[in-house]
């Protein structure tokens, strides 16, 4: 048995991809949105829940899950490069995971927090950066489709991960009373 | 009239049996004719090339006995984001998809809104890869027991094994993946219902506002993952339960065997998708 | 109460019409339900149940075939709207997995009478009340995550969230599967409670028919998507043959009542309950049996 996969690690993978294919085949993961790049997206968030819940192996799984669809969902040149599609995606499920578990043992609502946005901003800048590297994109017009991208997508990120992390682990976010 | 059945019609990853030629194939055959046709449609952006793909996909679909119509009523849900997503590419598009796709001529203007040749071909390009995309997989996984779609990933991986890529763990998480598609999908359709029922405004009446809000979204998908995490945790303890040791040294009761008609089906969708990339800029 | 409330007649429903995937699940059901009811809705597994109900509150609508009026509304009629009938007309899903998602009970329950945009005080009020009806001690739950509740608790926790919209009509899907029999005889005090004291209609799905005894005045049988049975419990219990033929059990009083008769030995009625069993065979005992 490989010891970095256990079965935990196979079956949560599995299951989160699941929701990603289901997300991505019907495309309701992907929130069309009038820029050049696209669509805003939720695909990152089964990459998130799975690198906070189950460490960075199962986050980088995930996120090739969701470079698999952009992938061939694409329909501008950047798109069509591995490097832009597939490399940003797999790190997002690893920074998440490392900042997670840098920031646990001080608080977990801020840690999930925390990694959510690390998560995000993974994606929108390591697609928007490799894209300038790659002279796909001049900067200036990089950094004004990543504002416009990042924070719809942080906020709708924040809102679930914490939402679903928080409900399976239990634990109150700020108060540890109900809103009653 | 809000209609609560329609992430039911995913159509991923349900094995419709059957004994046509394409089901009798050997799964390894099946899973790279289909990456080829997928790379196919991936990288062309011609028009010539994408009505090719689509016969050529429609026929595999009449070929293995499915019906196309259970299959198209798949993308029943994203509907919505499908002609948004198409709207906005034919009129917001135009400029960019002008140097991207071959095609700067301006074929309509008013405003800011411009139909170019480009965006128009983007456009077109887009919806034809969708549905090219959602018969490649459902004729793999509508065909295919999910059993024998995990043997041939896992033995189509096995050369990697030698450098250390677990192949078998890799396989199993994507069978899992695939086998469950439908089965949350079923759930979600639950959720929505459940969630109707004690008071969520989920307003599914218009098409275009499948999902609203991010409270709509905490409503839907915080149960959705919560459930996905809970089977997650019933299957781990049903493996480990069955004392599910991995691959190494593990016995198969199904010997794979590629036989004539399975190169035959390989060669073709080679040539085929060699000749589609080698004229994909000099056909219209 | 001349009217009945919901009215179907031949209600029929494919899932996945016109797929490889079909499945008619109803094939003809008629069904009358009156304002301040209470009624048992039996059957075996896949005899459409759930389909059923999930007409009853307009989640699923007629299509072509059959008929269905709700409160004067007919519900084959695409304009008419089934959003505020919903909040008359509670339905409780068989799993609470289904319906929860926030991380405390108060929250979870409280998402119902907020969407309804009613103030602070009234929620909580609303709150309170539904889980002090469901058995859930408000002090005590109100604060605690919903992941560090039992399966029972979950239950009822969904159950009061539906509640807490106070809906004129509950209807509970398989609400006591699954539960202890200590739950299961709170649960079904509350449906007792409800109906008697707020004068709610309660339709009940179960497999257990013991569970309809004291509550549901009437019962209907479904049975492969169609209705095969309607009538009192006692009426209902009195076809033995016919609900074993549709692979339902008996309740064990029933059962006593009809193994004497196949000795010849009739009694007066078919006993629902120990205490109607013992009240039927004492006197033929011909002994006294006071309280030792």
């Amino acid at each position: 048995m490989n010891s970095l996969l256990t079965i935990r690690r196979i079956v949560v993978a599995g299951l989160l991809g699941a929701i990603t294919i289901l997300l991505g085949a019907t495309r309701a993961g992907f929130i069309p949105v009038p820029t050049p790049l696209g669509d805003a997206t939720i695909m990152h968030i089964p990459v998130i829940i799975g690198g906070i819940l189950d460490g960075w192996l199962v986050g980088a799984i995930l996120g090739l899950f969701f470079g698999i669809f952009s992938f061939i969902h694409a329909t501008i040149p950047m798109f069509k490069d591995p490097l832009v599609v597939f490399l940003p995606r797999i790190l997002i499920g690893i920074t998440t995971a490392l900042a997670y578990r840098g920031l646990k043992r001080s608080n977990e609502v801020v840690a999930v927090i925390v990694a959510t946005v690390v998560g995000t901003l993974t994606n929108t800048v390591g697609v928007l950066g490799i894209g300038v590297l790659r002279g796909y994109l001049p900067l200036p017009a990089a950094v004004g489709f990543g504002v416009a991208a990042a924070i719809p997508e942080t906020i709708l990120a924040a809102i679930i991960v914490v939402a679903v992390v928080l409900a399976w682990r239990g634990v109150a976010a700020r108060r540890r009373t109900a809103d009653l | 009239m809000e209609s609560f059945e329609v992430f039911r019609h995913v159509t991923i990853g349900q094995y419709l049996p059957g004994e046509s030629l394409v089901h009798r194939l050997d799964p390894r055959a099946k899973i790279t004719v289909v990456l080829l046709l997928i790379a196919a449609v991936t990288f062309s952006t011609s028009y010539t090339a994408h009505l090719a793909l689509l016969a050529l996909t429609l026929g595999l679909i009449a070929l293995a006995n499915l019906p196309v119509r259970y299959i198209v009523s798949g993308v029943k849900p994203a509907l919505p984001f499908i002609l948004l997503l198409a709207l906005m590419q034919l009129f917001v598009y135009g400029e960019a998809a002008a140097s991207a796709v071959r095609g700067t001529a301006v074929l309509w203007q008013w405003g800011v809104l411009r139909v170019t040749a480009g965006s128009l071909r983007l456009t077109l390009v887009s919806l034809a890869r969708l549905l090219e995309l959602l018969l490649l997989v459902s004729l793999l996984t509508n065909a295919t027991p999910t059993t024998s779609l995990t043997y041939g990933i896992e033995s189509m991986l096995r050369p990697f094994a030698r450098l250390g890529l677990p192949a078998h763990e890799l396989s199993l998480i994507g069978t899992i993946a695939l086998r469950f598609v439908p089965v949350l999908g079923e759930q979600f359709e639950t959720i929505l219902k459940a969630q109707a029922s004690r008071g969520a405004n989920l307003r599914l009446g218009g098409r275009l506002q499948f999902i609203r809000s991010a409270q709509q979204m905490v409503v839907l998908l915080v149960p959705l993952f919560l459930n996905a995490l809970l089977r997650a945790e019933d299957l781990i303890l049903a493996m480990e339960a069955r004392c599910y040791g991995g691959g190494r040294g593990r016995s198969h009761y199904v010997r794979l065997r590629l036989r004539a008609p399975d190169y035959v089906a390989m060669a073709l969708a080679l040539v085929f998708t060699a000749a589609v990339l080698a004229a994909r800029n000099a056909l219209p | 109460m001349s009217e009945p409330f919901i009215r179907a007649k031949g209600l029929q429903y494919t899932y996945m019409a016109g797929t490889p995937l079909a499945v008619e699940a109803l094939k003809g059901v008629d069904l009358e339900v009156w304002p301040g009811e209470a009624i048992g809705l039996i059957g075996p597994a896949g005899a459409g149940k759930s389909t059923l109900v999930q007409h009853l509150n307009g989640l699923l609508r007629p299509r072509a075939r059959g008929q269905l009026w709700i409160d004067g509304q007919d519900m084959g009629d695409p304009r008419v709207d089934a959003r505020p009938l919903r909040r008359r007309i509670g339905l409780a899903f068989q799993r609470p997995e289904d319906q929860l998602f926030k991380t405390l009970v108060g929250d979870d329950i409280a998402f119902g009478p907020r969407q309804l945009g009613l103030p602070r005080e009234e929620v909580r009020e609303r709150v309170r009340w539904a889980m002090e009806m469901v058995g859930l001690d408000f002090g005590a739950f109100v604060d605690r995550p919903v992941v560090s509740l039992s399966g029972g608790e979950r239950r009822r926790a969904a159950i009061a969230g539906t509640l807490a919209l106070r809906p004129s009509t509950l209807i509970l899907d398989e609400a006591t599967s699954g539960l202890d029999p200590g739950g299961r005889r709170q649960l079904l005090d509350l449906l007792r409670r409800l109906h008697q004291e707020e004068g709610t209609t309660v339709i009940l799905v179960t497999t257990h028919m013991e569970d309809l005894v004291g509550l549901a005045g009437r019962v209907v049988v479904l049975a492969g998507g169609r209705t095969v049975l309607e009538g009192s419990l006692r009426e209902v219990y009195g076809q033995a043959d016919l609900l074993r033929r549709h692979g339902l059990g008996v309740p064990q009083m029933a059962e006593v009542g009809e193994a004497l008769a196949a000795r010849g030995c009739r009694l007066s009625r078919v006993p629902l309950t120990v205490q109607e069993a013992e009240e039927e065979i004492a006197p033929r005992l011909g002994v006294s049996c006071g309280v030792v």
